[in-house]
């Protein structure tokens, strides 16, 4: 009888609905954490600039000692990754771009005979229902419940995972993937290599450049791997750098490296041992911060997305139910029209009879 | 007037002090150590104590005279990095001597004093076994300074403490 796909309709507008007060919810949340997430990027620049001009000074002046540091342009044999998506979904393509990037350093990293340590933190990189499970991947370790507001001392349980085996010589180079909160519009999924520093010994200034050449050239040793990658990631807009420090450097404000004498108070050599896990810290915390941004950034674009839908879905739903309605109604005028018109032809034959 | 310069004191969370002082005494590995205006480039750890800033007052514009004020920082460690009239100071952890809770970092020490004397001579192997895995921050992350203090030894517990109590100005 007529109604009855007015009725099944008229659920499914409501259950529509439903979701849609779910997703602008959700809209309104990431939007507010958007705003804590960068008023803590904010507060956390001036440490982590500052901390980076300080380690390249010392590595610089700390010289041979620093040796492994410093990038010699030896192959790295063995890598530690860190890899950092979020730990939900409802983030459009935020864990998936990370991990793609991931999975493509570590295929071209094995390609060329690398081993790899990987870290990752979020639930979606990890074992049991995360990306890398379905791999095949084997993770050294992962983290959870850290991505929504991570802390330092989050930022300090993960980095030695990574700093110490360097540290002991059983890693050679350590990388980060992870998005980069550039600004409210520009989220970037990036590969750094975090270790060995990647710094020429030259003037100020000139070094940012010598390093962005550097990597186009590929005369880096792992620029090749970036390169590789980059060109695959260039259809899907992900970055690819090698650079990330030596881009922080020229971003960082103040006064550059240091001219002519410096005193090293205890002498560089010591001063980079304990200088060291407090920049691996400080770079493990700026990575975690600015992935924490990004996440909050791409939930709240996936979930005004998913509200507009909702709406137009609502509203085309709503003239399907409409004709639907108007098609019951005009059937049942229809009916009465017909059972009156025989009606009435049946009384006026009778009479006529 | 005396030479100022810009001094930081930055920490992860915030930066503590941005402005321009005439004298920064901190503690360096080997020994105190005062920077004035136009100190020689020097990179250094700053050891546990406190940081005295001795700058102007906001004032300093108006008044002939301006005020000179100290604001004492609680450092637990760090680095100091100091050239052309500019110096850093970088802190995991510290806090201005304004807002240390006294009462709190007495208990504090009290706490971790009670603690050393109950370990007695004995090494403890317990103690390793405080800073948890993975996803049990969110029940230790209350009170920021404490969740520190408790994560590691009584004796960096006790340092804290004295650390703080000196920078607040309470006599020990």
């Amino acid at each position: 009888m007529a109604g009855g796909q007015e009725r099944i309709l008229k659920r499914r507008i409501q259950s529509v609905r439903a979701t849609m007060k779910i997703t602008h919810a959700m809209e309104l949340i990431a939007a507010s954490q958007i705003h804590r997430a960068q008023g803590r990027i904010r507060a956390a620049r001036p440490y982590i600039d500052n901390m980076t001009e300080m380690m390249l000074d010392v590595a610089r002046d700390a010289g041979g000692s620093a040796g492994k540091l410093l990038d010699s342009g030896q192959e790295i044999r063995r890598a530690g990754v860190l890899v950092v998506v979020a730990d939900r979904g409802l983030c459009g393509a935020y864990n998936y771009s990370v991990l793609r990037a991931a999975e493509r350093l570590l295929a071209a990293g094995e390609a060329r005979g690398r081993e790899h340590r990987v870290i990752t933190v979020g639930r979606k990189a990890r074992k049991a229902q995360g990306y890398f499970q379905f791999r095949h991947r084997r993770l050294d370790h992962s983290f959870v419940a850290m991505t929504d507001r991570p802390t330092y001392a989050d930022a300090s349980r993960v980095a030695p995972l990574l700093l110490n085996p360097f540290i002991a010589g059983d890693l050679d180079g350590i990388y980060a993937v992870s998005t980069r909160y550039k600004s409210a519009a520009i989220q970037q999924v990036e590969v750094r290599r975090v270790l060995p520093l990647p710094v020429v010994q030259v003037a100020e200034g000139l070094e940012v450049v010598l390093g962005t050449v550097l990597s186009q050239s590929g005369k880096s040793p792992a620029s090749g791997t970036a390169r590789a990658a980059t060109a695959l990631a260039g259809g899907a807009g992900t970055v690819v750098s090698q650079e990330g420090i030596v881009s922080d450097l020229s971003a960082s404000g103040h006064s550059g490296g240091l001219q002519g004498y410096t005193e090293f108070e205890p002498e560089s050599a010591a001063l980079l041992a304990a200088l060291l896990p407090r920049y691996a810290e400080a770079v493990v915390f700026g990575t975690l911060l600015e992935a924490s941004a990004s996440e909050h950034t791409a939930r709240q674009r996936a979930m005004a997305a998913a509200t507009e839908n909702a709406e137009e879905f609502v509203k085309s739903l709503s003239r399907v139910m409409n004709r639907a309605r108007q098609d019951a109604i005009t059937t049942e005028i229809m009916e009465i029209a017909g059972g009156a018109e025989a009606l009435r032809q049946a009384g006026v034959g009778a009479r006529e009879d | 007037m005396p030479a100022l310069f810009n001094v930081q004191l930055v920490t992860p969370e915030r930066v503590l002090f941005d402005g321009d002082a005439d004298t920064v005494i901190l503690r360096t590995a080997e020994g105190d150590l005062a920077f004035l205006a136009g100190h020689t480039p020097l990179v250094g750890t700053v050891q546990p104590g406190v940081v005295r800033i001795h700058h102007l007052g906001a004032d300093w514009l108006e008044s002939a005279e301006p005020e000179r004020l100290v604001t004492r920082v609680a450092v637990h460690g760090g680095f100091v990095r100091t050239a052309r009239n500019h110096t850093v100071i970088l802190a995991k952890v510290a806090e201005l001597a304004s807002e240390i809770d006294v009462d709190r970092a007495r208990r504090a020490l009290d706490a971790a004093e009670a603690a050393l004397a109950g370990d007695g001579g004995a090494p403890s192997s317990s103690r390793g076994a405080v800073p948890g895995p993975s996803g049990a921050e969110g029940v230790t992350g209350a009170g920021g300074a404490a969740a520190v203090a408790s994560e590691d030894d009584p004796a960096a517990a006790r340092l804290r403490a004295l650390v703080r109590l000196e920078a607040a100005g309470g006599e020990l």
